[in-house]
């Protein structure tokens, strides 16, 4: 066995090396992934983000799109596809504040007060 | 990394789904799978139209294929006198034949399985003269598989869309680094092989 590994890694060793590369490159992986999934498992609600798009924050948190847009100040003629990043730049409005406004159409959604108009304070 | 692709998919569009695909098939350091999975999941929220993100995708992965394909097989000459010069034909000649042998089946399963490897299996397959016809029905048949699982997984777990594209994409990543390792280590069999 011994003198096998000493043959191969005196006349391929570039073989050799590239194995144990590979090896420990799919060891990596194979690590990174159980990591991602054990976290996944404990996380599953996903928090707002500045590439989510009003139309996936309302189909992802099950809200009425159209009333997120109004709340967001939006005029529905707009380009659709806006995300939360492009409209906190174009309201000059930090991100949190435009997470704020949709997390409030959010709870109110959710606790059923749908004809109260949520309005954001804008400067 | 995977955030700031799902940020520009919203922006730029089906162009982005096209450009990543096509290019990532040609090999660069680009994330094509991810770029589906973003186009399958802002398909289910209604920001882009599901049958054109599809047909970007496709578009984008196939003309990559082959350009790739075609950049092999503008290098044949010079790989064959390379070959020669370092006195290995013997090893082009092999590779022939395992192409002749296993090419179709390499070709597909490195389009979605072990995608990782594709670009480097475009090249290789246009190196050793495969066929052209054999190469893009294997291509194509491959690629439908990676477009649909990808868009299809990111459409149906539109809300999960950063997890499922961090886990698949250690999960072919891991595929594709056990696949070399098993070749390499067949490789030394051999060569122990023919030793004793």
């Amino acid at each position: 066995m011994i003198d096998r590994v000493n043959l191969l890694w005196r006349q391929h060793r570039g073989l050799v090396l590239a194995l144990v590369a590979a090896c420990l490159v799919t060891l990596f992986f194979a690590i990174r992934l159980t990591v991602s999934t054990l976290y996944w498992a404990g996380h599953r609600d996903a928090a707002l983000a500045g590439w989510m798009t009003v139309g996936y924050v309302a189909h992802s948190y099950d809200v009425d799109r159209l009333r997120l847009a109004e709340a967001l100040g939006l005029d529905p003629s707009q380009r659709p596809r806006l995300t939360l990043d492009e409209i906190a730049a174009r309201s000059g409005m930090p991100l949190a504040a435009v997470e704020a406004t949709v997390l409030a159409v959010i709870a109110a959604e959710r606790a059923g007060q749908a004809e109260e108009p949520v309005v954001p304070d804008r400067p | 990394m995977i955030e700031a692709v799902l940020g520009l998919v919203p922006v730029y569009g089906l162009a982005v789904v096209f450009l990543v695909t096509f290019t990532g098939c040609l090999g660069l350091p680009v994330p094509g799978s991810l770029a589906l999975l973003a186009a399958g999941s802002f398909s289910a929220s209604g920001d882009l139209v599901p049958a054109a993100a599809i047909a970007a995708g496709l578009a984008g992965a196939l003309l990559g294929d082959q350009a790739g394909y075609w950049l092999g097989a503008a290098g044949t000459e010079r790989a064959a006198a390379f070959a020669e010069r370092r006195g290995m034909s013997g090893a082009l000649a092999r590779a022939r034949q395992l192409i002749g042998r296993f090419g179709g089946a390499a070709v597909f399963f490195t389009r979605w399985l072990l995608a990782p490897i594709g670009p480097a299996v475009n090249l290789v397959g246009g190196m050793t003269a495969m066929s052209w016809r054999r190469f893009t029905v294997f291509d194509v048949a491959g690629e439908i598989v990676w477009v649909g699982l990808y868009f299809g997984l990111g459409y149906a777990f539109s809300r999960d869309i950063v997890e499922i594209a961090a886990v698949s994409g250690d999960l072919v990543w891991m595929l594709a680094a056990a696949a070399v390792s098993l070749v390499l280590a067949l490789r030394l069999r051999s060569v122990l092989r023919a030793r004793s």
